[in-house]
């Protein structure tokens, strides 16, 4: 598990790359993104779809 | 001239109250790139937060002569903060951690030494059976 905060005004070539336009902009293994807070179910579901599902 | 005024410090003691195993604050500078000042500002702000806890180590390292830590962190920009625990819990801050991220930082440290976070025990059941890899970026700014 890594967990990196970023801030995307130093790092305009990582904004860019992950095409941040408003923040907070969440992006969970280059493959779920979302902006805003999500409550902790929802950022749950998140993190499991981008870690490939539930289950082998 | 300190970054953090008397109230922030108060603030941030109090809430270091929650502190508990020491945790180890490593910081990653440059000193011959364009990000030298923010690297400055950085390794200031690690070293005010760090002094308001005696829970809390500062180590300051360079991201081109310190290449192996570097790597094993997984670091590779500037600058650069791993809050670390009783182990790498994979606790990242690019860029100075100032408005909102400072929050974040503060309790950063505080969940590292814990090593408990506020999580309900669904939550955190679901996270332990997970068997591959989660890397979560948060993108913020300052203000």
């Amino acid at each position: 598990m890594r967990a990196t905060a970023i801030e995307a005004t130093e790092f305009p070539d990582l904004s860019r790359a992950y095409r941040v336009m408003a923040v907070p902009k969440i992006v969970i293994n280059d493959r779920v993104e979302f902006e805003g807070a999500l409550p902790e179910p929802q950022f749950l579901a998140a993190v499991l779809q981008a870690a490939g599902g539930n289950g082998p | 001239m300190a970054l953090l005024n008397a109230r922030d410090e108060a603030e941030v003691r109090k809430q270091f109250g929650q502190m508990r195993d020491p945790i180890k604050l490593v910081v990653f500078s440059e000193t011959l790139s364009g990000a030298v000042d923010l690297c400055r500002q950085n390794e200031q702000l690690v070293r005010e937060v760090a002094a308001l806890t005696d829970k809390a180590t500062v180590e300051v390292l360079n991201l081109a002569i310190d290449r192996a830590r570097a790597e094993s962190y997984g670091v590779d920009r500037v600058p650069a903060i791993v809050v670390e625990g009783a182990r790498d819990y994979g606790i990242r801050f690019y860029g100075v951690p100032s408005g909102y991220e400072f929050g974040n930082l503060i309790d950063s440290m505080i969940v590292a030494s814990t090593g408990e976070p506020a999580l309900s025990e669904e939550t955190k059941a679901s996270l332990q059976a997970l068997t591959s890899d989660v890397d979560i970026k948060v993108f913020s700014t300052p203000t």
